[in-house]
Parts: C-alpha cells; sequence; structure tokens
C-alpha cells in the first residue's frame, strides 16, 4: 500500500497492526487450547474445583453463562487463521453468497466508454493491479468490498450502486476504488473484507457480549440469590477477559484509517472526503459496526491526511490499545477483588500483576520495539510482498528501489523526528516495564492463582 | 423470459429503453438486472434487498440504485400499467412532464387535464380521461417505488420517464415486456425462467412448498 502522494513524494504505509494481530493469535493459540480445557473442566464437569452446594446454585449457572461470552475472542482468533487459512474456500462461499458475477458479465452496450464498465475495469487494472472486479446483484449493500479468492487471487467486489456512481461521480467512486485498493496493497484482503469469519465474529460480539456477557449479570441482580455475591467477582473477571475483543477492533480501524490515508495520497484527501459524504448521505445502515471507525473519526483523519498526526496515530495504535487493553484488565480484575472482600491496595497489586503476566509480554513488546524500529526499511518490502498498489503512479519498482535504501523511511511515512521518537519509545518503556520482575501478587492471591490440578484440589 | 431468445431481446431492448429514460446513469447493468429479475427465484429477491451481513469495505451504503426497485414495482403494476397502455382512448405521445404534472394535480384533488393547455407543455392529443389513466399508473408505480425507500420527487420522475417511454413504445411490445418482467409466461407453462431444464434435486426443492401446503391440507380436512 505503498502510495504515491499527490504532492510526489512516496507514502508508506502504517504497521500492519491487523496481520501482526494474526500472528500473536498463531502465538496464542497453544495457551487458548490449555485455558479452555481448564475452563471446561472447572465449569462443565465433576471434576472442576467447585464444589457441589456452588456448582447448584444459581450464581453459578450465571457465571458458566458468562463464561460463554468469552468464546468470542477465541471464535475471533479462530475465523482469524481460518480466513489466513482458506481464501479459495471463503472466496467460492462469498461469490455465492453475495451473487457475485465478473464485470463483463453485465453485458453493457457501451462498454468502451471511459465512464462505462470498460473504464472501470481500466482504472481498477491501474490502482490494483491482478486484482478482478466483480458485481454484487444484491439491491442494497455497501458500495465496494475486497474478499480473496486464493492466496494471489484479489477480488474487489462492487455493488449496483457504485457503478451507478462511476458514471455520475466518477471522482468520488475512484475514491472508494483506490480505498480498496489500499487493503489490497496491504493484504488485509486475506483478513478482513467481504465473506470473512475474521470480521463476522467481531461484527457478532455485541449481540454474544448481551446475550451471555450482560444478561446473566441482570438475572443475578434480579434474583437476589443468596449465593450471588459469591459469583459476582467471578463474573466481573470473565467480562474483564472479554474485553480483549478491543485489540482486533482497533486493527480493523486502522486498516481502514490507511486505506483511506492511501486514497487521500493518490487522488487527494478533498476527493476521499466527498465519498465519505457520499456514503455517508446513502441513508442506509452502516452495518460495519465494530469492523469500520464512526463516520466522523474517518472523516477527521481524511482532513488530517496531508499531516503528521494520523501517520503518527496509526504507528502507536497498536501499542496503544494495548497498554488501554492492560488498563482495562486492572480495572475489573482491582473491582473483582474487592468485591471478593480484598482490600483495596491488595486488589490493586494483584490486578497490576496480572496485567504484566498477560498483556506486557517480554516477546510481544520486543517484537513491537523491533517493528518501530525496522518499519521504515521493512515498509517498502512489504508493500512489494502484497505487490503494491501503483496507485496511477506507474513507477513500482524504481520507487521501491529507493525506498529499500532507507530513504523514504525518512521521508515517506510523514512522521516528524517528535513522532518518530514517541513511536519508538512507547513499546520501548512498556517493554522496560515487562522486564521488570513480577511481583508474585498473583501467585499469592487465591482467586487469581494459575489453576491447575493442584490448585483445584486446594480450592 | 419464458420464450426463448425473443423474449431475452424483448426483454434487453426494454431495459435499455426504460433505464436510458428513467436511470441514466444505470444502463450499464440495466440488461442484467432485468433478465436476472424476470428469472424470478432468489436472483429476484435479491436484487430488491439488502446483502446480507455485510462487514467491511469502505463503511455505510451509496444512495439506493433506481432500477432494481423499477423492475418490482413495474412487474407489480403489471396489470394497472397493461390496461393503460391498451386503453384505446390514450392518444399519442405523452411526456414525462405531463405525467408528472397530471400526477400532481391528481394528488390535489384536480382534473390531471386542467392547464395542460397553459404554461405546461402541451399534449394536444391528450384529454383528461385518457390522462387520468395514466397518471392513476404513474402514482401506482411511484407508490410502489417509495415503498423501497426512495425519495418520492426521484419516485415519481422515475416512474413518470418509465410509463411515458412504455406508452412510447406500446405499440412494439411493451405490454409483453411487462409480463415477461412479472414473470407471466414462467408461471402459467410452469417452466422455469432460465430456460434449462432442472435438475432432480432442483425439481424436488420446488416442490416442497407445495408438498407442505398439500400436508396442511391434509391435516386440516382430518
Amino acid at each position: 500500500m505503498r502510495a504515491h502522494a499527490a504532492h510526489g513524494g512516496v507514502r508508506l504505509p502504517p504497521p500492519p497492526w491487523l496481520w501482526l494481530l494474526v500472528c500473536t493469535y498463531v502465538w496464542e493459540l497453544p495457551s487458548g487450547v490449555v485455558w479452555w480445557r481448564e475452563q471446561i473442566r472447572d465449569l462443565w464437569t465433576d471434576e472442576g474445583a467447585y464444589g457441589p452446594e456452588v456448582v447448584a446454585s444459581p450464581g453459578f449457572a450465571a457465571l458458566r453463562a458468562s463464561t460463554v461470552s468469552q468464546l468470542m475472542p477465541s471464535l475471533v482468533l479462530v475465523a482469524g487463521l481460518l480466513a489466513v487459512a482458506l481464501p479459495h474456500l471463503r472466496g467460492w462461499y462469498t461469490r455465492l453468497r453475495y451473487r457475485l458475477v465478473p464485470l463483463t458479465a453485465l453485458g453493457s452496450t457501451d462498454a468502451a466508454a471511459p465512464q462505462g464498465v470498460g473504464g472501470l475495469r481500466d482504472v481498477a487494472a491501474s490502482v490494483a493491479p491482478g486484482a478482478t472486479v466483480m458485481v454484487s446483484l444484491w439491491g442494497k449493500g455497501p458500495p465496494a468490498r475486497v474478499y480473496a479468492a486464493g492466496w494471489r487471487k484479489r477480488r474487489i467486489a462492487v455493488s449496483l450502486g457504485f457503478l451507478a456512481l462511476w458514471r455520475r461521480d466518477p471522482a468520488r467512486a475512484r475514491a472508494l476504488l483506490l480505498h480498496e485498493a489500499g487493503h489490497l496493497g496491504s493484504g488485509e484482503h486475506l483478513i478482513a473484507g467481504l465473506g470473512s469469519p475474521f470480521t463476522r465474529a467481531v461484527q457478532a460480539w455485541p449481540a454474544v457480549f448481551l446475550a451471555f456477557g450482560a444478561a446473566p449479570l441482570v438475572w443475578l441482580a434480579w434474583r437476589h440469590e443468596p449465593t450471588a455475591s459469591l459469583m459476582w467477582p467471578q463474573v466481573v473477571v470473565v467480562l474483564s477477559r472479554a474485553s480483549v475483543i478491543m485489540v482486533p477492533v482497533a486493527a480493523l480501524w486502522c486498516a481502514e484509517l490507511a486505506a483511506d490515508r492511501h486514497a487521500a495520497a493518490v487522488c487527494g484527501r478533498r476527493a476521499v472526503e466527498h465519498a465519505l459524504d457520499e456514503i455517508g448521505a446513502g441513508g442506509g445502515r452502516t452495518r460495519g459496526g465494530l469492523t469500520h471507525p464512526p463516520h466522523r473519526l474517518r472523516r477527521w483523519c481524511a482532513e488530517r491526511a496531508d499531516g503528521s498526526l494520523v501517520p503518527a496515530l496509526l504507528a502507536l495504535a497498536g501499542p496503544v490499545i494495548l497498554l488501554v487493553h492492560a488498563a482495562v484488565v486492572v480495572c475489573f480484575t482491582t473491582a473483582a477483588l474487592v468485591l471478593a472482600g480484598d482490600p483495596w491496595s491488595s486488589a490493586a497489586a494483584s490486578s497490576l500483576d496480572l496485567a504484566h503476566r498477560d498483556v506486557l509480554t517480554v516477546p510481544l513488546w520486543s517484537a513491537l520495539v523491533g517493528l518501530a524500529v525496522l518499519w521504515p526499511l521493512l515498509a517498502p518490502r512489504w508493500s512489494r510482498l502484497w505487490a503494491a498498489a501503483t496507485a496511477g503512479s506507474g513507477d513500482v519498482g524504481g520507487g521501491a528501489g529507493r525506498a529499500g535504501s532507507g530513504d523514504a523511511g525518512r521521508a515517506g511515512d510523514g512522521l516528524g523526528p517528535r513522532a518518530r521518537a514517541a513511536v519508538i519509545m512507547l513499546p520501548a518503556v512498556a517493554l522496560a516495564v515487562a522486564l521488570l520482575p513480577s511481583t508474585g501478587a498473583v501467585e499469592r492471591d487465591p482467586v487469581l492463582r494459575p489453576a491447575g490440578p493442584e490448585a483445584g484440589a486446594e480450592r | 423470459m419464458s420464450n426463448g431468445p425473443d423474449a431475452s431481446a424483448r426483454l434487453e431492448a426494454w431495459a435499455t429503453a426504460i433505464a436510458s429514460a428513467s436511470a441514466p446513469h444505470e444502463t450499464d447493468f440495466a440488461v442484467h438486472t432485468a433478465l436476472t429479475y424476470a428469472r424470478g427465484g432468489r436472483g429476484r429477491r435479491a436484487l430488491v434487498r439488502r446483502a446480507p451481513s455485510v462487514t467491511a469495505g469502505s463503511g455505510g451504503e451509496l444512495v439506493t440504485t433506481v432500477l432494481p426497485a423499477l423492475w418490482d414495482a413495474l412487474a407489480a403494476s403489471c396489470e394497472l400499467l397493461k390496461t393503460a397502455l391498451g386503453s384505446p382512448v390514450v392518444a399519442n405521445g405523452v411526456s414525462t412532464a405531463t405525467l408528472l404534472l397530471a400526477v400532481h394535480r391528481r394528488r390535489d384533488g384536480a382534473s390531471p387535464a386542467e392547464g395542460t393547455g397553459g404554461s405546461a407543455p402541451a399534449e394536444p392529443a391528450t384529454g383528461g380521461g385518457e390522462l387520468l389513466v395514466l397518471a392513476r399508473a404513474v402514482a401506482e408505480v411511484s407508490r410502489r417505488l417509495q415503498a423501497h425507500g426512495m425519495d418520492p420527487a426521484a419516485a415519481d420522475q422515475a416512474a413518470a420517464s418509465a410509463v411515458a417511454a412504455l406508452h412510447a413504445g406500446r405499440d412494439e411490445g411493451a405490454g409483453a415486456f411487462l409480463g415477461l418482467l412479472a414473470g407471466e409466461g414462467r408461471d402459467a407453462s410452469g417452466e422455469r425462467s432460465a430456460g434449462t431444464p432442472r435438475t432432480g434435486l432442483r425439481r424436488l426443492a420446488a416442490r416442497v412448498p407445495g408438498l407442505r401446503r398439500s400436508a396442511r391440507a391434509r391435516g386440516r380436512s382430518r
């Protein structure tokens, strides 16, 4: 997604947080399997850590229901891996589900006209080389979306409304097309996009949370069961673990904002703003939900696409959201421990140690520091890996060569010296904290202590 | 679209003509959507509905397209339109502007023909009764377009343009086109619209609703 900016410079994409997320999913898969095995054993079998009187209480039923809400992060994890692993299956499913036909199948009478489908095909070939444009035969829907039909088979699915826009206002339609080219240029079509199980799982998250996370809490409060007070802390801990969903959401939002920035770099920010207005004026529901940033945020970023603030925010987004997640874990866990009868000071110490152990891990933050330092050098190669969108420049090879020399790293990602220092310093400080020895508060805490056969026997 | 190449050619010609009149920006997909609509089934249903659970892309939606809703409105108003177009009292050329004016006057409670001799585009050969028939058809098509979420003014414009185009070519198979769009031939003959034979599985699936109805009827008779 290395775009030649309207002012002539080479613009480098922000770090690929979505791909980094998938890499962490692969890393966490074994520990996730172990964690779920423990949860199933504790909550759903007779070999669990809870006594028969606790299992028989209504509060325990609420705890079980809340645990189901924790399936979502795991489901997102599995969906992300499946999306990347099985693009052919996804392409086949997407084509059937969204009734996609090739652009040429429309049989337009003046296909050769620049404002017709022939012109669209030519522009798509120039801004997203190798991508095939498909048309969705649903009456209503988002204008354009990307998906993968294979490891190297890239598709852009456009709606009938987009085809009409292409004739009515080609500049806005081109901006939307460039947004999708931005996704393709970063390889995000393999993870997100049309028919992606990953985005589907993220989109389903609010409903699952309300049904299995919030509803049991309301039920517990309404019943006034004597055993309920015993389960409140556990339920709060369950909810704190579920907050991990904010990480994939932030990664998806970054991908969208980076694609907007790519489009703005090629066709100018005005065209992107107009295209966003066109979408907003459609009056239809924005079904992106968690998978797309709010319209106002996108417009705010589009207005500042030429400055250094948005690139800095996109470069900082990964570490920042992990730290925010750590803060949320600390808050929830402290509340849970206080509900369980711990004093505030002890609860806070245990929560901080938990966040230190689970979120501020040394391998993860080492990788983030490495990425922050090396990204200016890696970005051109990353773009080449995905057959970088030429975006109307016609200068892929030469530009990549120059960028690879490190020159583009200084000039191309839009970061000033202070912003670059912040991008490197933030994960470096977090890594330094991660390297500090654990206080051992979690191991001493009877509630938070890692569960195992011996721990279960103790309880 | 049940009668082979002639039917397809008629659909294509009329789809292009109506798209040029009612939605000039949508001519690229006029033929394909008309053929898909005429075939019926899931393709037709999808054309007039929202895509399922779309999660990614540029977010949001564009302004709704006109043609899929227009095919649906024309098909649903098929009988009324055929009556209006086949009426012997309806005379020569009727413009979109005249039809729009007639529709507005009809809504205001005035006679559609009043004032047509004034500042409005002159339609010397059409009288009040004749316009009333067409205005009723336009209003019906517009109502159905609005049911698809279209703005009333845009719906009136699209409906009037389409009816004017149909009226202009009423001797060239406009009624037959409407019948094809509504799937009359397909329903009457019971043939599959695409013209290709069904597979055994599809034939069985198509019979399921009928079997269900039969079972319910048997249950009630007991």
